[in-house]
């Protein structure tokens, strides 16, 4: 099977779904680039190179350039899902929310409820999220937190190349607002990933490993540094069911709880902060669904509690970090003896 | 008619597969239920004990403390019933183990053969033909009930790979041998889940302490308290009496230094640690006796329901000494100290009867007699005879029956109506040299005075300072019955009587 | 091309049923029958009905809180919108959303709007259907002059240019962005001027004279329906009534209202215009103004008498496919 990275993988499934239905239209800031410019046409295909190609292939009705203007690029993303389009919008990076988070929040999510079941609104909203290349404070958060707390929007989250493809194609094809929440980190990662079309439910997790001793579940970024650890610990005899929810809205909290009875341990890592995040979140579904199988308290690996600091040392102190995920897996182990 | 069980060497972990005999904690004769700790072995891994997986009389010990044993052979025999010695050794005898015992595994495991649907029934020598109808299955040993029975309706079923199943569901199914064909699902999106299973099965599978090999050994956690494991110590090779004493006393084994053999724990590296990790040496427990008991209950419920004040006086007693010592050398009489005290107790109770009360809640009794508890040190705890109407006694009556009393008490003698009672208690610790004490009523009682010895101080006569044998007591009263301006009264009467004796020929 | 009888008449009924409407709400949320917040078009109709009428029902519009004129203008069920603005089963919305979010998606009326400014860029998604579909359909974002301030309008103008959409930016100015005077409010001089700085066509109208306004409209719609990109209508209109009903209006003038409505009633602005242009005659109009009086009472009495949701409807329709 071919090896492909997650960009590439996202890449394709614009372009299969694109091909296959006309009413699939991707839109936002250098989707393509170089409009109105002397020099090439498709000069970025996206600052991450996530659509490049497309425009070539599908023209500029299909692949829009916009000027910078967030509140009236996801807004008419919003208005014209309502009335027939299938867009994809471009918000490069997910600390953009603020500057139209109305059109998320307020009109596209809250469409089909408002309007009685009328009104639907079939738009992909891309976002990247992740810190680490000293992008400095507005360009670094994971957000995912504030759009999957919201009825109404469902939020993506892949963590491998085989996943955002898979993602991708069901995100397009759900009726709803997506939020797609692309790690730039992972951009460059790769793994096995299949030529053709595939769709990936939301809300099934992903078991990246499987063990007995702790639940491990990680969102996004982080996930590659959780089974960096797990798989060292799984030379010392401990292993983890290691989750990758894929989706936080939907969550698959039954995965999670399942694995959690047969554990009783839990360590949730997420690069947002440890307030009202994803780890916060979970803990909670867990604590009072699941607790009497609890044999330690719940314990969160996170981001800190500040914005993220522009010095490379500080912006990788500011992260969770493979030390401190190790720490809390033995924590829990240890918790009143191991019993 | 009798029945034998065979008791045989378990299987500990998968990799065990023998063990050596260490000691046997029951004894030929010893009756034994089910779970019962039988025979301590010890593997290459760990030392444990053998527990009973049946019911009966051990009626022979055949593995001996230091042999090695093969997992499943035979440690002993246990008896239903009577039966002779050719009876047990034509079982030791006939015996073999289970060929399917020895293939036991843990886990359920795709490559192993699966396990015959019933019980092994060791019980049932060849030789008997009427076994009585329920020849009991020995129970397996605990460790053996994880393997899965598989339930041969549910792990029928075509290639169930492409059942939708929630990931925890699917390993439960492997595990079990379930084929995922025969749950119905009603988990998200259609899915076999957790659930579905367990309630399809009968089982429920939960997080157990840890089992894996080396996740206790190698969690070197920082513990908050230093020097304290707080990490699982069941793999920690001990000698059963010092693992036993470990956990009376709350230590854990990692925090002990082995010596004993085969770098064993013994019970004298236990106690070493002991004194340094808890500073808490050995202790032996004594259970209540029924007296101690009842002093624990009744000044409890004393001191935690009655208002207790106390009001103290110092008495020079010299003059008191002095006619003790005309009436005993003189008169011929034995005659202490305390037995005036009592008589002038009891004449201050009825220089002022309204100490000489109870209060019910209701109402206060008052009483005419004084009947005075007195305290006796007896072994084991105390008991307070009493002594009636002493008010009306004179000192050689009060003398006599206090002695009486208190030599019936010491012995255990006493009737139940020469305790009860009493409306005024004297506890007297002077004996012991006690400078100044106070003492809890004795329900219902509303008073009692405590009597500290009496010394040769300093006190102020006139304008002089002269020497003087001082007797300090001190009254703790029921303030709900005995205001304090009384219970003042009381202790100045007392003080007037006892310093001048002959006052109480009045 | 000027109105003929039956599409006058057809107008003039629809603006009757607005103002009817509207006073029928106004009476009933006096009597605590309506919850919630109400914005009140009343004064505003040859505005929204002049370009409505222009418009087929696969046109788009989108309103704003003052959406109650917009919907009926563009053709919605009377019936179902009173059962929405009394929060009743049946509702235009199933209940769900309320005056503020009253819609008629088969009459292309894309809901009013809560947020100030929060059409607009909707409404050049709706254009850029229509242009990317072929199916020449044009999108209409009705705005107030307080919305013509908000960053929103302003970005969905500029889009709307650059990728040269068939939408119109359709301002009905009646002086008041709540309580502050567009005077004070708008810097511009004029809402229109300033929307051809961002490079399209813009056409001022009296928004009480139906005919102008059609006149106009017809202009403007041509220019989108030529693919010719955006355009901007800023129509003057009385707000007869409050920002919203039980506003105290002490910022209004003291006869203001009354010379309002005494000399900018579209209304008999339009039957006096009718009259000159034979187009209809008082009888004919009385008639339509008795039968839309009828209507509102029978559409309010069955209002009143619907049920309210069930309360397991809280949970539908979050999600449009499977969750």
């Amino acid at each position: 099977m071919p090896v492909k990275t997650y960009r590439e993988a996202i890449n394709e499934a614009l372009r299969q779904s694109m091909r296959e239905d006309p009413t699939v239209i991707v839109l936002g800031e250098e989707v393509s680039g170089g409009a109105g410019c002397d020099g090439d046409r498709d000069a970025y295909g996206g600052v991450m190179g996530v659509t490049k190609g497309l425009f070539p292939e599908f023209g500029e009705a299909r692949v829009i350039d916009t000027p910078i203007t967030e509140s009236a690029i996801i807004g008419a993303a919003a208005g014209a899902a309502q009335t027939g389009l299938r867009p994809v919008a471009e918000l490069m990076f997910m600390d953009f929310f603020g500057v139209c988070f109305d059109q998320i929040y307020n009109q596209a999510a809250k469409f089909h409820y408002m309007f009685g079941g009328k009104s639907s609104c079939p738009m992909v909203i891309r976002c990247t999220t992740g810190a680490g290349w000293s992008a400095g404070a507005q360009h670094s958060q994971n957000l995912t937190n504030m759009v999957t707390m919201v009825p109404g929007l469902k939020v993506v989250c892949p963590t491998n190349a085989y996943d955002a493809k898979g993602l991708m194609i069901q995100a397009i094809k759900d009726n709803d607002c997506v939020i797609f929440v692309e790690d730039k980190i992972l951009y460059d990662t790769s793994c096995e990933v299949p030529d053709e079309m595939y769709a990936i439910p939301f809300g099934e997790a992903n078991f990246y490993r499987e063990g007995t001793d702790v639940t491990v579940v990680g969102i996004s970024n982080p996930m590659h540094k959780v089974l960096a650890v797990v798989d060292r610990l799984e030379k010392e005899g401990i292993t983890c069911d290691v989750i990758d929810p894929r989706t936080t809205s939907p969550l698959d909290e039954e995965a999670i709880l399942e694995s959690v009875e047969t554990t009783g341990r839990l360590v949730i890592v997420d690069e947002m902060t440890p307030r009202c995040g994803m780890a916060a979140d979970i803990s909670s579904i867990v604590a009072e669904k699941a607790f009497g199988s609890l044999r330690a308290p719940i314990r969160k690996v996170t981001a800190a509690h500040t914005p993220v600091p522009f010095a490379p040392n500080l912006e990788q102190a500011w992260m969770p970090k493979e030390v401190e995920i190790e720490a809390a897996i033995r924590d829990v182990l240890a918790y009143n003896g191991g019993v | 008619m009798s029945n034998l069980h065979a008791l045989t060497v378990p299987k500990w972990g998968m990799s065990m597969e023998e063990g050596e005999i260490s000691e046997w904690q029951v004894a030929v004769g010893d009756q034994l239920t089910v779970g019962d700790a039988v025979v301590d072995i010890e593997t290459s891994k760990i030392v444990n004990t053998a527990e009973s997986t049946c019911a009966g009389t051990l009626v022979r010990q055949v593995a001996q403390p230091g042999e090695v044993h093969k997992v499943a052979m035979l440690l002993g025999v246990v008896a239903e019933g009577d039966v002779s010695e050719a009876e047990i050794d034509a079982f030791v005898a006939a015996f073999a183990p289970d060929a399917a015992a020895l293939n036991i595994s843990l886990v359920a495991d795709a490559s192993e053969p699966e396990a015959p649907a019933a019980q092994p029934s060791y019980g049932e020598s060849p030789a008997k033909q009427a076994a009585p109808a329920a020849a009991p299955a020995p129970q397996m040993p605990a460790q053996t009930k994880l393997q899965a029975q598989p339930q041969s309706a549910l792990s029928q079923g075509p290639d169930d790979t492409d059942v939708k199943a929630s990931t925890v569901a699917r390993r439960i199914a492997k595990a079990h041998k379930i084929n995922l064909n025969n749950i119905t699902a009603t988990g998200r999106h259609g899915r076999v889940s957790k659930q579905d299973i367990e309630k399809a099965a009968g089982i429920r599978v939960q997080a157990a302490p840890l089992v894996g090999q080396g996740a206790g050994q190698i969690l070197a956690s920082v513990s908050p308290l230093a020097g304290r494991s707080s990490v699982d110590d069941s793999r920690i090779a001990a000698t059963p009496v010092a693992r036993r004493m470990a956990t009376k006393m709350n230590i854990n084994l990692n925090d002990v230094t082995p010596t004993g053999r085969h770098n064993r724990v013994t019970k004298d590296d236990v106690e070493k640690a002991a004194i340094a990790l808890t500073g808490m040496a050995d202790y032996r427990e004594e259970k209540l006796s029924s007296m101690r008991k009842t002093i624990a209950a009744r000044l409890t419920e004393s001191k935690q329901t009655v208002p207790h004040y106390r009001v103290s006086v110092d008495i020079e007693i010299d003059s008191l000494l002095q006619q003790r010592k005309y009436m005993n050398d003189t008169l011929g009489h034995a005659i202490s100290v305390n037995d005036f005290i009592i008589k002038a107790s009891a004449s201050a109770l009825h220089a002022v009867p309204d100490v000489n009360v109870q209060f019910t809640g209701e109402s206060i009794l008052k009483f005419d007699q004084a009947d005075i508890s007195v305290a006796v040190a007896i072994d084991g705890g105390l008991i307070t005879p009493v002594i009636r109407n002493a008010g009306n006694k004179s000192l050689p009556e009060i003398s006599a029956a206090a002695k009486d009393l208190a030599t019936r008490a010491k012995n255990g003698q006493l009737t139940v109506d020469e305790f009860q009672g009493g409306t005024f208690s004297i506890s007297n610790l002077g004996m012991y040299g006690v400078d100044q004490f106070d003492a809890i009523i004795n329900l219902p009682q509303a008073a009692i005075l405590a009597v500290s010895a009496g010394k040769k101080q300093p006190v102020v006569k006139g304008d002089s300072i002269v020497p003087a044998t001082v007797m300090r007591v001190s009254l703790s009263s029921d303030h709900r019955a005995i205001d304090g301006s009384v219970a003042a009264l009381f202790l100045k009467a007392l003080k007037g009587f006892l310093e001048n004796p002959a006052s109480m020929l009045l | 091309m000027p109105l003929n009888k039956e599409e006058f008449l057809k107008a003039y009924r629809s603006m009757r049923t607005i103002r009817d409407f509207e006073d029928k709400i106004s009476a009933e949320f006096m009597k605590g029958n309506i919850p919630g917040f109400l914005h009140l078009y009343s004064g505003q109709e040859a505005s929204g009905v002049g370009i409505s009428e222009l418009l087929s029902d696969e046109d788009y519009v989108i309103s704003t809180h003052r959406g109650h004129g917009h919907c009926i203008a563009k053709g919605a069920d009377v019936g179902g919108m009173m059962k929405e603005i009394m929060g009743k089963q049946g509702g235009i919305c199933d209940g769900k959303g309320g005056s503020m979010h009253i819609a008629d998606f088969d009459k292309g009326m894309l809901g009013a709007n809560a947020i100030v400014g929060g059409g607009p860029p909707l409404i050049v998604g709706a254009a850029l259907s229509a242009k990317t579909l072929g199916n020449g359909r044009v999108g209409v974002a009705f705005g107030g002059d307080g919305s013509s301030n908000q960053g929103t309008t302003f970005e969905a103008m500029n889009l709307a240019v650059v990728l040269q959409l068939p939408a119109i930016f359709f301002f009905e100015n009646n002086g008041y962005g709540e309580g502050t005077h567009a005077s004070y409010a708008v810097g511009a001089k004029s809402i229109a001027k300033r929307a051809e700085a961002f490079g399209m066509p813009s056409f001022e109208v009296d928004g009480t004279d139906l005919f102008a306004v059609i006149e106009v409209c017809e202009k403007a719609l041509k220019h989108c329906r030529d693919g010719k990109g955006p355009v901007t209508i800023e129509a003057t209109v009385p707000r007869f009534k409050g920002h919203f009903e039980g506003d105290p209006q002490k910022y209004r003038g003291d006869t203001e209202i009354e010379r309002l409505m005494a000399d900018e009633d579209c209304l008999v602005i339009a039957r006096v215009a009718a009259k000159k242009k034979k187009l209809a005659t008082d009888a004919e109009l009385d008639q339509i103004d008795a039968e839309v009086a009828e209507l509102m009472n029978q559409v309010t009495e069955a209002a009143l008498a619907a049920p309210v949701p069930e309360l397991s409807e809280l949970y539908d329709n979050v999600y449009s496919s499977e969750y």
